[in-house]
């Protein structure tokens, strides 16, 4: 089964009131997700994680039905897998606990990753 | 999050990346000659503790990243200048400290912050600063003093 791990050399994230904006530093490309899609975020940066595995924290976390906390995390994996923030490892790593007591931070909406740009080299001001 | 803000955001976590084969670069002629206009500059993360007057640091104000020598620490702000406008003061609190400065390179080559060339620098800076201090200190005095001259004066003349 292939889990899911962020891809440490690129992908660098800060949460700020439970929304992450994660920058690939190989292309300068930044993102920001919603709060569920935060969530997993904060899941897959504990460990390397499974579809299973997410998804079964999103349904639990939300009270939503598994199906949907599957398509969800899915459709969100293959974004973030796509955009190269994502590694997939077919390694038996050990999966991290879930988070049984992990509140879920505001209601249940779709993960939402959105693609803000590119940002221009990074100037150090001395005018 | 706004577009505005994920960008200050993001601009900030490439900072924490910033390396020799990822570089910043420096704009301006504030900080010449130790750096000019469109050198490469690589800032590290530093601990409050080990941030000391001469130190390069880079901070945020607004959506800028200024960055400018330390002359004197506070216990919650750093008293900043420029090395080529000695005359000018300028603070960062200790939240919106970024980094420090360990190199720059120009053509090619690359100074470290621990090469003497930078350590003369340093010197130079700080040496510029207090000069500048004292002459304030001077000018104030003798502001007071001649003040006190013309009121004297003033006192004494014969109605």
């Amino acid at each position: 089964m292939s889990r899911f791990r962020l891809n440490g050399e690129r992908a660098v994230w800060n949460d700020i009131d439970g929304e992450a904006v994660i920058i690939n530093t190989d292309t300068s490309v930044y993102y920001s997700l919603n709060r569920s899609g935060t969530a997993v975020l904060r899941q897959i940066a504990r460990g390397p994680c499974s579809v299973a595995g997410l998804a079964g924290y999103v349904s639990q976390a939300y009270g939503i039905a598994p199906e949907t906390a599957t398509a969800a995390v899915r459709a969100l994996l293959g974004e973030l897998q796509a955009e190269g923030l994502l590694d997939a490892t077919t390694r038996d790593a050990e999966e991290p606990h879930r988070g049984d007591g992990e509140p879920a931070s505001g209601p249940w909406e779709p993960p939402t990753l959105t693609r803000h740009g590119e940002l221009e080299r990074l100037v150090l001001s001395g005018e | 999050v706004e577009d505005s803000r994920a960008r200050l955001i993001a601009k900030e976590l490439q900072f924490l990346r910033s390396s020799p084969t990822r570089p910043l670069y420096f704009h301006g002629s504030s900080m010449e000659p130790l750096l000019a206009d469109g050198d490469e500059v690589a800032i590290e993360p530093v601990a409050w503790d080990e941030i000391g007057p001469g130190d390069i640091v880079t901070y945020r104000f607004e959506d800028k990243f200024p960055t400018r020598r330390v002359i004197a620490k506070r216990s919650d702000r750093l008293v900043l200048a420029c090395d080529n406008w000695p005359l000018l003061r300028f603070e960062a609190y200790r939240d919106d400290v970024l980094g420090r400065a360990v190199g720059r390179c120009r053509a090619g080559s690359w100074l470290r912050a621990t090469d003497s060339e930078w350590h003369r620098a340093r010197r130079v800076a700080l040496r510029q600063c207090r000069l500048v201090f004292l002459h304030r200190v001077l000018a104030s005095l003798r502001r007071r003093l001649t003040g006190i001259g013309v009121r004297e004066s003033t006192r004494s003349t014969p109605r």
